[in-house]
C-alpha cells in the first residue's frame, strides 16, 4: 500500500540558481497554484521529505551540500531537477564554477525544463515524481518480502 | 543632487590617502572591482559625494608582486570586494579586517578571471588582424584614389616594385578584371612573390656565375681551356633540347591532320588547350633565358 | 557564564531562499559574532562577457537574480548605452520606469511574504503571494514571462504596452491597494508583530554610515539616500520623489520602510501612465564600442543601489562588465546587526535585510 505518494513531503534547495525557480517553486506551494491540497508541505529537514526539489546549476562548493541533503534522505526518495539550469547548466553552462546540471552529483527522476519553470510544469513534475514514488515504494516492499 | 560619473587615474601608493580623504569628506564608499588587461590587473575605486557626483579612482597596472592596502581601516564594507578581488584576480591586498585568506569563495580554477582560454586568444587574434585588414583597406581605398588622379606614375611604379613583366601584368589584369579586390590583391601578392622568387634565383645564377668565371680566371690554362670545353657541350645539349621543344614544325603538322579528322568542336577545344601550352612555354622559356648561358 | 559555541547556520534552512552560510558564535543563545561564508551561488558570469557580445549578454544580466531580474537588464542595458552614446527613446525611458516599479512592487511583496513566514506568521505568507499573482499576471501579459522578462534590449525595449493594457494596468493596481493596505495594517498595527520586531537588531544611524549600507535597510536608520532621487533616466520626469525614511533602525523600521515603498510605487506607476508620450520605443544601436572607453551607472533596485561598470574594447564584446549589487555592500551591516541578538531571532533579522545573494555572487 502507496502511503507516500498519498501526502509526499517536498524540501526545496537553492544549489546555485538565480532565485526565479526558487520563487516559482514557493510560489506553486502558494494559493495560486496550490499543491498543498494534494498534501505536499514544504519541510526544511530532509529526514522528513519524500521529494527533493533542486533548482540551479550547481557549483563548485555546492557540491557536498547538494550530496548531504540527499543522502540524509530516506528510501524511497525522489528527485525533481526544476528549471533549465538544474537539467543542464542552462545559459551558464560554460561558466568557469558551475559544473552544469544536478545529476552531475545526484541521481535525479524527474527533469522540469524552463527558464524560469512555469509553477504548472513543477506541478506536473512532482506528479510524475509522486508516481516514480510508488514504484519504488512498491519495489522495496518486494524486496523485504522475497529476503 | 544629479548624477555625475568620472574615471579618475591613481597611483598605487595613493590609495591609503585617498580613503583617508574620502573618509574626512564624508564620502559614501561604493565599491572596487578589477579589471584583468595584458599589462596587469586595474583596480577602480568608485565613492559617491555628498552631491551625487560618482568618483571613479583607476590604479592601472598592478603586477602580481605589487602589495595593494586595503582600505577597510576606513571602510569596513571593503572585505567583501577586497576578498573577491584577491580570490578571483590573484591581487595580494594586505591588511584585510575581515581576511577568508583565499576561502572566500571555493572555485573550480584558482584566479579564473585572469584565465584566457585558447579559444578566446584565438578570437582576439582574429579580430586584431580583423581589424588591420580593415586599416589595409581603407588604406587601399586612398590608394586607388590616388591613383585614379595620377594613372601612369602607379602603374609604372608598381611594376618596378613587383617585378612582374609588363606582357604579363596586361594579360593578368584582363583574366581578373571583374573579381573581388581582396582577391585580386591575395593573386597579385602570389605572383609578385613568384617574380621576386625567380629575381633571386636569377641574382644568385647571376653570382655563381660570377664566382664561376673568376675561378676559372685563377685556374691552369689548360685545366682552364677544358672546363670551358666542357661548359660549351652543356650548353648545346640544353640549345638543342629547346630546339626539339620549340621548332617542333613537324610535329605541328601531324597534330593538324589529326585534329581534322576529329569532330569540328572537340577540334576547337583540342586546339585551344594547345595553344595555351604553347603560351605557358614561351612564358616559361621567356623567364629562363639567362639560366644556361654560362 | 557559558562557553561559547560555534552553531552553524544554511546552506540549507527553512527560511533561507537561498545559500547562505553564517558561523554564528553563541553564548547561552545570545549571539556574540556571526561570520558569513557566500560563494555558494558564485557561478562567474562576469567571466561570460568574453563569450557573448553585448547584445546577447543582456540575457545572462537577467539571470544574474531572478527577483530583481528586470533592475539588472535595465541597468545593463543602460550602462552600455552611455559607454556607447546612444540615446533611447523618451517612451523606452518611461516604460523601463514603469516596469521597473512593479518590479519593486513583487519583490516588496514576496520579501513581506518571507519575512512574516521568517517569524510564523504563515497565512501572511499565503496572502502576500496571492496578491502578488496578480501582479505576476500584469508581467505575463505586458511581457511574455512571470520572473524573467527580456523585454530590455540596448537602445530601448522591445515590446510596448497599448492602450488598453494599461487601462487594466491601473484597473488592477487600484484592487492591489486596497488589497495591500488591509494586509499591511494587520502586518504593522499587530502587537505580537510589533513584539517579535521592535528593538531587534538594531543598526545606528552613524554605523549605518560608516558600513556604507544602501536601500532599505540603511533607509531605515535614516540615511537619507535613494538612487531615483538623482534622476536617471525616466526617473527625471517625477514631479516629486522623496526616499521613505524612518529613524528607528530596527527590524520593524525596516518592514515599515519597505511596505510603505510599494505604496510610493504605486503611485509612481500611476504618474508615469497618465504622462507617457507617443512614440518609437528603441533606436538601432550599430557598431561596437570603442577600445579603452568606460562607463558606469546606478540603479535602485528593491534591495538598494546597484552599480554597474563597462568597458570597451573595440569589438562586439566587453573588455569588462562589473554589477556591484546592494546585499554585497550590506554584508558588513548584515553582521553588524547580528551582533548581540538572540538565537531565534536570526531568521528575522536575516530576512529584514532581504539578503539576496545571487546577485551578491553572481
Amino acid at each position: 500500500m502507496a502511503y507516500n505518494s498519498k501526502s509526499p513531503w517536498v524540501i526545496h534547495y537553492d544549489a546555485s540558481s538565480c532565485n526565479g525557480c526558487d520563487i516559482e517553486v514557493l510560489a506553486a506551494l502558494c494559493p495560486g497554484f496550490d499543491v498543498e491540497r494534494f498534501g505536499i508541505i514544504n519541510t526544511g529537514n530532509p529526514k522528513h521529505a519524500d521529494i527533493f526539489l533542486v533548482t540551479g546549476s550547481v557549483n563548485e562548493q555546492n557540491i557536498k551540500v547538494v550530496q548531504e541533503i540527499y543522502d540524509q534522505m530516506l528510501e524511497p526518495k525522489a528527485v525533481v531537477a526544476c528549471g533549465i539550469c538544474a537539467c543542464s547548466g542552462g545559459v551558464f553552462h560554460d561558466c568557469y564554477n558551475v559544473l552544469g546540471g544536478v545529476d552531475k552529483a545526484i541521481p535525479v527522476d524527474v527533469y522540469v525544463p524552463g527558464c524560469a519553470v512555469r509553477p504548472e510544469a513543477i506541478i506536473d513534475g512532482v506528479v510524475q515524481a509522486i508516481g516514480i514514488l510508488d514504484e519504488k515504494a512498491k519495489a522495496m516492499a518486494q524486496q523485504k518480502k522475497g529476503a | 543632487m544629479e548624477f555625475s560619473s568620472e574615471f579618475i587615474p591613481l597611483k598605487l601608493d595613493e590609495v591609503p590617502s585617498l580613503s583617508d580623504r574620502m573618509k574626512s569628506e564624508h564620502a559614501r564608499f561604493v565599491q572596487i572591482l578589477a579589471v584583468n588587461t595584458d599589462a596587469g590587473v586595474d583596480l577602480v575605486y568608485s565613492f559617491m559625494m555628498g552631491d551625487g557626483a560618482l568618483q571613479n579612482y583607476e590604479v592601472k597596472g598592478v603586477k602580481k608582486t605589487d602589495v595593494v592596502p586595503s582600505i577597510t581601516g576606513n571602510f569596513l564594507a571593503a572585505f567583501v570586494f577586497e576578498n573577491e578581488i584577491h580570490d578571483l584576480f590573484g591581487v595580494t591586498i594586505e591588511g584585510i579586517a575581515i581576511d577568508f585568506g583565499g576561502k572566500f569563495y571555493q572555485l573550480a580554477q584558482s584566479e579564473p578571471m585572469t584565465i584566457i582560454s585558447p579559444a578566446q586568444k584565438a578570437a582576439r587574434e582574429k579580430a586584431a588582424k580583423a581589424a588591420e585588414a580593415k586599416r589595409a583597406r581603407a588604406a587601399k581605398v586612398a590608394e586607388t584614389e590616388y591613383a585614379a588622379d595620377h594613372p601612369d606614375a602607379i602603374k609604372q611604379m608598381k611594376q618596378k616594385v613587383s617585378g612582374i613583366d609588363p606582357a604579363q601584368m596586361a594579360d593578368f589584369e584582363e583574366r581578373f578584371a571583374g573579381t573581388d579586390p581582396e582577391k585580386l590583391a591575395r593573386i597579385k601578392a602570389a605572383f609578385a612573390a613568384k617574380a621576386a622568387k625567380a629575381a633571386e634565383a636569377e641574382q644568385s645564377r647571376k653570382s655563381k656565375r660570377e664566382t664561376r668565371a673568376a675561378e676559372l680566371e685563377n685556374l691552369d690554362p689548360e685545366k682552364a681551356a677544358k672546363v670551358r670545353a666542357a661548359l660549351e657541350r652543356k650548353k648545346k645539349a640544353a640549345e638543342a633540347k629547346r630546339a626539339v621543344g620549340s621548332s617542333n614544325v613537324e610535329r605541328d603538322a601531324e597534330i593538324e591532320a589529326k585534329l581534322a579528322q576529329l569532330d569540328p568542336e572537340r577540334a576547337a577545344k583540342v586546339r585551344a588547350a594547345l595553344d595555351a601550352k604553347a603560351r605557358k612555354e614561351t612564358a616559361e622559356r621567356a623567364a629562363n633565358t639567362g639560366k644556361d648561358g654560362e | 557564564m557559558g562557553k561559547a559555541t560555534v552553531i552553524p547556520f544554511g546552506p540549507q534552512h527553512p527560511v533561507l531562499p537561498e545559500p547562505l552560510h553564517l558561523d554564528l558564535v553563541v553564548e547561552d543563545e545570545k549571539v556574540l559574532e556571526a561570520i558569513p561564508q557566500i560563494g555558494f551561488v558564485h557561478r562567474g558570469l562576469e567571466k561570460l562577457v568574453e563569450t557573448r557580445d553585448y547584445n546577447q549578454f543582456i540575457f545572462i544580466a537577467e539571470r544574474i537574480c531572478g527577483i530583481c531580474a528586470f533592475g539588472h537588464s535595465m541597468g545593463y542595458a543602460e550602462t552600455v548605452e552611455s559607454l556607447m552614446g546612444v540615446e533611447i527613446p523618451k517612451r523606452a525611458e518611461y516604460l523601463r520606469v514603469i516596469w521597473h516599479e512593479l518590479s519593486r512592487v513583487h519583490s516588496h511583496i514576496l520579501w513581506l511574504g518571507l519575512a512574516a513566514d521568517a517569524f510564523g506568521f504563515e497565512s501572511l505568507f499565503m496572502h502576500c503571494w496571492r496578491l502578488r499573482e496578480r501582479v505576476l499576471d500584469i508581467f505575463e501579459k505586458t511581457t511574455g514571462g512571470r520572473v524573467i522578462f527580456s523585454v530590455v534590449k540596448v537602445g530601448g525595449v522591445v515590446r510596448d504596452i497599448d492602450a488598453v493594457q494599461f487601462a487594466e494596468i491601473k484597473r488592477v493596481l487600484e484592487g492591489i491597494k486596497d488589497d495591500y493596505r488591509q494586509i499591511m495594517n494587520a502586518f504593522l498595527k499587530d502587537s505580537s508583530v510589533k513584539n517579535r520586531t521592535v528593538g531587534v537588531g538594531h543598526v545606528s544611524h552613524e554605523d549605518a554610515l560608516a558600513l556604507s549600507m544602501v536601500g532599505p535597510f540603511a533607509r531605515a536608520s535614516s540615511v537619507n539616500y535613494d538612487v531615483r532621487m538623482l534622476g536617471r533616466g525616466g526617473y527625471a520626469e517625477l514631479a516629486d520623489f522623496r526616499p521613505i525614511l524612518d529613524d528607528q533602525g530596527d527590524c520593524y523600521a525596516r518592514c515599515k520602510v519597505r511596505a510603505l515603498e510599494v505604496l510610493q510605487s504605486i503611485d509612481i506607476i500611476e504618474e508615469m501612465i497618465s504622462r507617457i508620450p507617443e512614440g518609437d520605443i528603441s533606436v538601432s544601436v550599430k557598431g561596437s564600442p570603442v577600445a579603452g572607453s568606460e562607463a558606469s551607472n546606478v540603479v535602485e533596485q528593491p534591495r538598494g543601489e546597484c552599480y554597474y561598470y563597462a568597458r570597451g574594447n573595440g569589438t562586439k564584446n566587453l573588455e569588462r562588465m562589473r554589477m556591484r549589487t546592494p546585499t554585497s555592500q550590506n554584508l558588513a551591516g548584515m553582521t553588524a546587526a547580528l551582533k548581540g541578538c538572540d538565537l531565534a531571532d536570526v531568521n528575522n533579522i536575516i530576512l529584514t535585510i532581504d539578503p539576496c545573494i545571487s546577485c551578491t555572487e553572481r
